[in-house]
């Protein structure tokens, strides 16, 4: 009789430990992992470090709580290589720019308002390591940079994100044209 | 040949509880109730680092975008103010003032709060609003006069809400929901 109560509380713990596996598997993997395949699907003929304007049917599954009149410039950055500067150029009136980390989390935002320009270029510079940062190296990584905003990314690759929305669908096209002159692109060594 | 059975059984069952209790805790653990607005929840990203985690989570498993926190808070709802579910098949008006935000959305979701690509979405400034600011869309199937969203079904929905660099110091009333007929 005993030895049977053991056995259930023996299936019972591994059901137990088997649930609290899969929970934090799925909580920690899971969404990055989903995200990055629905991000690979609207992207994949897309090369690293290069802007584009996001097309609208992918702008709906991406950001579906976006209008489709607004504009999405997307760049999928690459720092491992070196710093990355996205050069924006945004119409009038509100727009934002995010930056996400591989595994999709924000660790960047800028609005019109804060930038005070329309145009604009960000660099992308890959967070030091912590042995660089013991031994107080990093390049230029530590300089300010005094052409534009610097940013430090807590992964290699990633995702920035420029958006504006437009008045009215007809306006979008005009938009689009000024936006899609954005740049994005690794930047030269001195 | 039992042991086998009783492993098995033990494995599935734990499995499919972790992934049910995982998926529920995106959603519930990620967002919370919004003061002084009842029946709002808010999609906390800018909140903690473990409820942000939870709440970026719910939208990257979606294959979603995470809202950018830092200039747009992000609510939803699926039921009125009198506490009925939202339904296609009944008109729902939906009533606020959005004078205080730069840019505002309102989105239809499913009854989960999941965003699906092509759900109708109003949004700032392509919707009509009164000199004050204040604003009325209805929701229905049937066309509405003035600013209107039309769920894709007759079966439960949820509004989102998203809230674009509201202006420091101004409390944020969130737009209320009543039920005009079914």
């Amino acid at each position: 009789m005993k030895r049977l109560w053991w056995g259930r509380i023996f299936w019972l713990a591994l059901a137990g430990l088997v649930a609290v596996a899969s929970y934090i598997s799925y909580v920690l993997f899971a969404p990055p992992l989903l995200f990055q395949r629905a991000l690979a699907a609207e992207t994949r003929d897309i090369p690293d470090n290069q802007a584009f304007v996001l097309p609208t049917s992918a702008q709906s599954r991406l950001f579906p709580a976006y209008p489709a009149s607004s504009v999405v410039v997307l760049c999928k950055y690459n720092v491992g290589d070196g710093p990355v500067a996205l050069t924006a150029h945004m119409p009038y009136g509100y727009w934002t720019l995010t930056g996400y980390g591989r595994d999709g989390k924000q660790f960047y935002s800028l609005t019109d308002e804060q930038a005070g320009s329309a145009d604009i270029t960000v660099r992308f510079v890959p967070q030091p390591s912590f042995i660089e940062q013991m031994l107080g190296s990093g390049g230029d990584r530590d300089t300010v940079s005094a052409a534009g905003w610097q940013v430090l990314t807590p992964q290699k690759r990633g995702l920035a994100v420029l958006w504006a929305p437009v008045d009215d669908v007809l306006l979008r096209p005009q938009a689009e044209k000024a936006m899609a002159t954005s740049r994005c692109g690794a930047v030269a060594p001195n | 040949m039992r042991a086998a059975a009783f492993a098995l059984t033990a494995l599935a069952t734990g499995l499919g509880l972790g992934l049910v209790t995982a998926s529920w805790s995106l959603y519930s653990s990620g967002s919370s109730t919004v003061v002084g607005n009842p029946g709002w929840r808010e999609w906390r990203l800018a909140g903690q680092p473990v409820t942000a985690s939870y709440a970026a989570g719910f939208f990257l498993s979606a294959g979603t975008v995470p809202p950018a926190a830092a200039h747009a808070r992000s609510f939803f709802r699926n039921r009125d103010d009198d506490g009925n579910a939202l339904s296609g098949s009944c008109v729902v008006v939906v009533k606020g003032e959005v004078s205080g935000l730069r840019w505002w959305s309102l989105a239809l979701a499913d009854d989960n709060g999941n965003l699906v690509a092509g759900q109708p979405v109003l949004a700032a400034p392509g919707a009509v609003t009164g000199a004050d600011g204040s604003l009325v869309v209805r929701i229905a199937r049937r066309a509405q006069p003035g600013n209107w969203l039309r769920p894709s079904s007759e079966g439960r929905y949820s509004i989102y809400f998203m809230a674009g660099s509201p202006q420091e110091g101004l409390p944020l009333q969130l737009p209320s929901l009543k039920q005009e007929g079914c």
